[in-house]
């Protein structure tokens, strides 16, 4: 099977200073990837090149569904198929969720009727366990840390991404929280085949799902490649011996 | 079909008053106040604050622009090209999808009107006031028109006396809740002409009404004038939600004069959008004549290239416990600019009440422009006032979150600026807010 996504040689700098430097990973579809990496190790970067955000100088190559993504704009690779969960999900008053989301399907050209579209959210929005209105209240407006993270992945799941990219999804999460949120990641990667590439410095979000491929980045390198042998190390021993 | 514009009737004079008057077969007492009208008029200047009016020229008007249809209550037998007008703005689609009435004015001349038998039993009037006035409510029409804007009230307040043709009465009984809104539609087809519709809502003790106003026009090369009037007496404990969206074309003048005044316990709410005109000088007023009486302002205005919107509120607390809030959006793009202006006076005699206004505007870019004046008037310490104001832009985060959901940098500004006039439009019933929805995807759309 092919690779849905490929980063070769990827490399972030800042003026003079490198963010990240010649970083290289793989993902097919349905597989589950996970960046982890102490805090400031740059991993985020590495999520936000993909999807084209920032004003960071990026160099390197990333190919997607068989296409490099070059110079495309953020909302061309979101339509390619490409989702963002945001670290820190922003704000925006007075709009709600629900318009974004249909927005975002009639940039798609994907036609849904609206009892359609309402019957799926609240679907999500169950089995979230978030209330049934929260499509219809303004975007992450007085919702608490935990709510913000569930509506980005009920945000993926309406827009049935190839390839979503969960940055932190757990912060703000209690255990039994974030123990759901993986089986809700399990149930929805198995029906759709989606690919996940998961972003923590924390290892329990990963509790459901099964993972393919780890890469530990330290200091904005790639420090090690593995499997779930190494998943285990980090959890006894941390980062330190790698 | 073809409306005349005729020549007789363009301009301001004696003998076009005269000609409007016999035309309208007014009462004496209707006559007498076009030309005492027509007096302050010529006496009143120009106003001395706000946008440039030198662009409007009188002599050029239409003052008043003959239908050759005469005024129907069955929509077929509207002539068709009206018909489609208003067929293409959702009229009167609007009326079977639940509205309690229906008027449609086209030009000078009303030429729709409709009330469900249902609502016309329970003694709710919605007629053309023009009609009213002979009917069996003239001496009601009488006692209230142009009394709460008096005819000196300033020039355009003058004019429109002077010369004002078509718009509709409304009146409900004590203790009568009308279910569903009353509606009013405008459009203007007629180039060069002036429209002065007045619109006299009196609502009684304990009763509540909403009321509906849409206008519209095409655009032209020759500028238009829009000076309406619209009176509303809201009596004891009783409810009125004035809601409007206007869409002028964008050489219109729009001065237009609303006033409310509002017993005991009463409330008053005007929802206001404010689309297009190359003018606008626009501040509904409200006075609060009675303990406890309230005001609710919820207002947005759009901007965009070429167009001055100075728009705002006034309200006198003139009793004790009044309150009105206040909330203005205003939204600035391509060099347009928006004014807005409050006025809130609170008399001696109306302790212990309050009035907060919150403006917020939002600029699109840098060659825009957007302005408060506040103004206060308290004449008793006991009394609490508070003004917020703050201009912001969309920062570059919410448009690289909109984006990363597939939107494009254009779609993601529209939809932002939608989400900021939403507290507007989640006031409007459905069809009047994906209208306004549409206004905003539209003048976001345009570029200079």
């Amino acid at each position: 099977m092919t690779n849905l996504l490929e980063v070769q040689g990827l490399c972030a700098r800042s003026g003079d200073k490198t963010i990240i430097d010649s970083i290289s990973l793989n993902i097919k579809p349905g597989e589950t990837a996970v960046i982890l990496g102490p805090n400031g190790a740059g991993k985020s970067t590495i999520a936000r090149a993909i999807m084209g955000l920032g004003d960071l100088h990026y160099s390197g190559q990333i190919i997607f569904d068989g296409k490099d993504l070059g110079k495309a704009t953020i909302d061309a690779r979101a339509r390619k198929g490409i989702f963002l969960s945001f670290q820190s999900p922003v704000e925006i008053p007075g709009l709600p969720l629900n318009e974004i989301l249909r927005a975002a399907n009639e940039a798609r050209k994907k036609k849904m009727r609206l009892t359609d579209f309402q019957l799926k959210m609240a679907e999500i929005l169950e089995a979230l366990d978030l209330e049934p209105f929260a499509g219809t209240r303004e975007l992450n407006v007085n919702f608490s840390g935990g709510e913000k993270k569930k509506l980005e992945i009920a945000q993926m799941m309406m827009l049935e991404p190839k390839l979503a990219i969960l940055d932190e999804i757990d912060s703000g999460l209690d255990v039994d929280a974030a123990n759901k949120l993986s089986k809700v990641l399990f149930d929805y990667q198995k029906n759709t085949n989606v690919a996940y590439l998961i972003v923590t410095h924390n290892l329990r979000i990963l509790h459901k799902l099964k993972v393919d491929r780890v890469y530990i980045i330290k200091s904005g390198k790639l420090a090690a490649i593995g499997n779930k042998e190494l998943l285990k190390q980090v959890q006894e021993n941390g980062f330190k011996n790698i | 079909m073809a409306l005349k514009t005729s020549e007789n009737y363009r301009g301001l004079s004696r003998d076009i008053v005269e000609k409007i008057s016999k035309h309208k077969n007014d009462p004496n007492w209707m006559r007498e106040l076009r030309f005492a009208a027509l007096d302050a008029y010529e006496k009143i200047k120009m106003p001395k604050f706000g946008p440039d009016l030198g662009g409007l020229d009188i002599d050029n008007i239409a003052s008043y622009v003959e239908a050759s249809s005469a005024m129907v209550d069955d929509w077929n037998k509207v002539p068709i090209e009206i018909r489609k007008t208003f067929d293409k703005l959702g009229i009167p689609e609007s009326e079977r999808n639940g509205l309690a009435g229906v008027g449609a004015q086209y030009d000078s001349e009303l030429v729709y009107h409709n009330i469900q038998q249902a609502v016309a039993e329970t003694g709710v009037v919605y007629m053309g006031l023009e009609a009213a006035i002979h009917s069996k409510y003239a001496n009601m029409i009488r006692e209230h028109f142009m009394k709460l804007v008096p005819i000196d009230d300033h020039k355009f307040a003058a004019l429109h006396a002077a010369v004002w043709s078509g718009g509709s009465f409304v009146y409900v009984p004590r203790g009568i809740s009308v279910e569903f809104p009353l509606q009013s539609y405008f459009r203007f087809n007629a180039p060069g002409a002036g429209q002065f519709e007045h619109t006299l809502i009196i609502v009684e003790e304990d009763a509540d009404l909403h009321f509906i106003e849409g206008c519209s026009a095409p655009k032209y090369n020759v500028a238009n004038l829009h000076a309406g009037c619209v009176e509303i007496f809201v009596g004891k404990n009783a409810h009125v939600k004035y809601s409007t969206v206007e869409n002028w074309s964008k050489n219109m003048y729009n001065l237009n004069t609303k006033r409310a005044i509002v017993e005991e316990g009463g409330k008053i709410e005007w929802i206001t959008g404010s689309f297009g005109s190359h003018i606008s000088m626009l501040y509904p007023m409200a006075i609060l004549n009675g303990r406890g009486a309230t005001m609710e302002y919820t207002g947005v205005s759009f901007a965009g290239h070429g167009q001055e919107l100075d728009t705002g509120v006034k309200v006198e607390h003139r009793a004790e416990k009044t309150r009105s809030i206040i909330n203005a959006k205003s939204i600035a793009k391509d060099g347009g600019v928006n004014v807005f202006r409050s006025m809130v006076k609170i008399a001696t005699e109306a302790k212990k009440s309050r009035s907060f206004t919150d403006c917020q505007s939002l600029m699109l870019d840098s060659l825009s422009k957007s302005n408060t004046v506040p103004y206060f008037n308290v004449q008793t310490n006991e009394a609490e006032v508070a003004h917020e104001a703050n201009v912001g832009k969309i920062s570059e985060k919410e448009l690289q979150y909109l984006a990363s959901r597939g939107l494009s940098e254009d779609d993601a500004r529209a939809l932002i600026v939608r989400g900021f006039a939403n507290n507007v439009s989640k006031e409007l019933p459905f069809e009047y807010a994906a209208e306004m929805n549409n206004l905003i995807k539209l003048e976001m759309s345009e570029n200079m």
